[in-house]
């Protein structure tokens, strides 16, 4: 028989004060998931970096426009599965789950990691070569142009749409998270069909929001009591669509849905029994 | 110590129990957990593991609930599954990134363990067989030095060289204070090595009982014919495994623990179960 008296304590195995969290703990808890991380931090830069420099080549409009929209989507997705990187090696879950670290610091690292680590590095990049390509004049193309300036007038002028596109962005992440976690099988599957799910919920709300606007604006055949303005730029009906009532509506779905998929990711950590 | 007071638990609300009117202790040693197929085996393991919480009931290792997740007592379990996925490239791998949890962990028993095993640690885990990623995983496991250690199937998948090998490296890895309970339907695997056992049957518990106190109530015998005293038989080829009752039996004999478990499944439990005259509450 081995050594006896198998009851030592590290600092890291130590309880802290209830409210505290552990610095060296969360190191280790990087450590425990840096293969993954690694990985997923190098492609998504590496990504991120080639959609920042497409949006600055001289291409025609066309492309541009093509071009930036195939990157952007793309980007939005990378995001939004981004947790399926918990399931790459198949179901770790039991290991994860008998790591010993506070649920609490756990739920904190895939929130800090998930909800603002990598929409960060996925859009930082791209975003930093949109503001380059506004101060350079000899990229300019009309078409672009109004893309661009509809992008940064979003995040420059209206509260609504910047809540609106980290919420639908959060919603994305947490549904996956939540999925990745709590199925036991086929769980990157689950994971990306769920984002699909959410996003077709939210289009449809979408969808919802433009009717209402089109019936309260009015439709080009007209309708009694309503015009028809043939000179209202994209910008404009952007603003009108992000100061609408029923668009605060669906932001406001949309932020309730994140508080009730933060709740549940923390309570499947907790008490799922696997 | 592990102590386990009226523990129900079910999958689904409505559901039938996995698990019902679980009570018992288990004291620190090797010790045998079997059952038929659905019995419960792993849901119970589980449950000590903290990885489940019982619908009812308590567990408590070392007077804590493991469901709690407290890092002190998580750091003192361990649970190794029958199909376990560990995050990582190689068993080095993953060890560097999931030891330091362990402060007990030791890297010459890894290595050392790894060595018997015949592997180095450096080979990926993805493009290992079956049996031999369980070897890399179980050389990893044995090294931790976890207060409990939980082994849901360990032989699957392995040769009968790596079962004999792992025979003797739990021999030589577990110490005294130690308590791993091996679920596994190869009961004559570790035979000798059991201090004890928990046996289920239809998610209940039907007998607990360590080495010593079962053996000072029954005895094994093997004969040519069934004995007359004996309360249980079983005939084979050539020969006739009997159960005793020990006052009958000339000298203590090693448990069977297959023909204890045999028994215990067989019309003859009641009579068996009389003769050990062990109250299911512990040991």
């Amino acid at each position: 028989m081995q050594k006896d008296s198998p009851t030592a304590s590290s600092d890291l195995t130590k309880a802290t004060a209830p409210r505290g969290i552990s610095f060296k703990r969360t190191v280790s808890l990087i450590k425990f998931y840096r293969p993954m991380i690694e990985k997923q931090t190098l492609a998504y830069v590496i990504f991120s970096a080639i959609a920042g420099i497409v949006i600055l080549l001289p291409l025609n409009g066309y492309a541009q426009v093509g071009l930036y929209t195939i990157f952007w989507t793309i980007l939005g997705y990378m995001a939004s599965l981004s947790p399926c990187i918990l399931a790459k090696s198949g179901d770790s879950r039991i290991i994860e789950r008998l790591i010993p670290v506070p649920v609490r610091e756990k739920y904190i690292f895939r929130i800090v990691y998930f909800l603002i680590y990598i929409p960060i590095i996925c859009s930082l990049l791209p975003f930093c070569a949109i503001l380059l390509y506004k101060n350079m004049p000899t990229l300019h193309t009309d078409m672009f142009d109004q893309i661009i300036t509809q992008v940064t007038g979003d995040f420059e002028n209206s509260l609504s749409a910047k809540l609106s596109n980290l919420f639908t962005s959060w919603a994305c992440i947490l549904t996956c998270l939540y999925v990745v976690t709590l199925v036991r099988t086929n769980r990157i599957i689950k994971g990306i069909l769920s984002v699909f799910g959410i996003q077709i919920v939210m289009g449809t709300l979408g969808a919802l929001c433009g009717f209402s606007m089109a019936f309260n604006e009015g439709f080009l055949a007209g309708i009694e009591g309503t015009s028809y303005n043939p000179d209202e730029t994209t910008q404009q009906l952007v603003n009108q669509v992000f100061h609408s009532s029923f668009f605060y509506f669906t932001t406001g779905l949309t932020i309730l849905y994140v508080i009730v998929m933060l709740i549940l990711n923390y309570r499947i950590l907790k008490k799922h029994n696997l | 110590m592990i102590e386990l007071k009226n523990i129900e638990f079910s999958y689904q609300r409505k559901g039938k129990p996995a698990l019902q009117g679980i009570t018992t202790a288990v004291e620190p040693g090797i010790h045998l957990l079997a059952g038929e197929n659905g019995a419960g085996k792993t849901t119970l393991l589980h449950l000590i593991a903290g990885v489940s919480h019982p619908t009812r009931g308590s567990i408590k290792i070392s007077g804590t609930d493991p469901a709690s997740q407290s890092p002190s007592e998580m750091g003192r379990v361990f649970l190794l599954e029958e199909t376990q996925y560990f995050p990582a490239k190689s068993i080095r791998q993953f060890a560097s990134q999931h030891s330091h949890f362990y402060p007990n962990f030791s890297p010459e028993t890894f290595i050392s363990n790894l060595s018997s095993f015949g592997l180095t640690g450096d080979e990926s885990l993805e493009h290992l067989s079956l049996g031999n990623r369980k070897k890399s995983q179980l050389a990893y496991v044995l090294a931790l030095g976890v207060d409990t250690l939980l082994l849901d199937e360990p032989t699957n998948a392995l040769d009968i060289d790596s079962r004999i090998m792992l025979r003797k490296l739990i021999g030589k890895s577990i110490s005294n204070q130690q308590t791993v309970i091996i679920s596994t339907h190869s009961v004559t695997e570790f035979e000798n090595l059991y201090d004890g056992a928990l046996i289920l049957e239809k998610s209940h518990l039907i007998y607990a009982g360590s080495t010593e106190s079962t053996a000072e109530r029954i005895s094994f015998e093997v004969s040519r014919m069934p004995m007359a005293d004996a309360i249980y038989t079983e005939t084979q080829i050539g020969r006739v495994l009997n159960i005793v009752p020990a006052e009958d039996s000339e000298a203590t004999t090693a448990v069977d623990w297959r023909l204890l478990y045999s028994a215990l499944h067989s019309p003859q439990r009641n009579l068996v179960l009389e003769y050990l005259n062990s109250e299911i509450t512990g040991y």
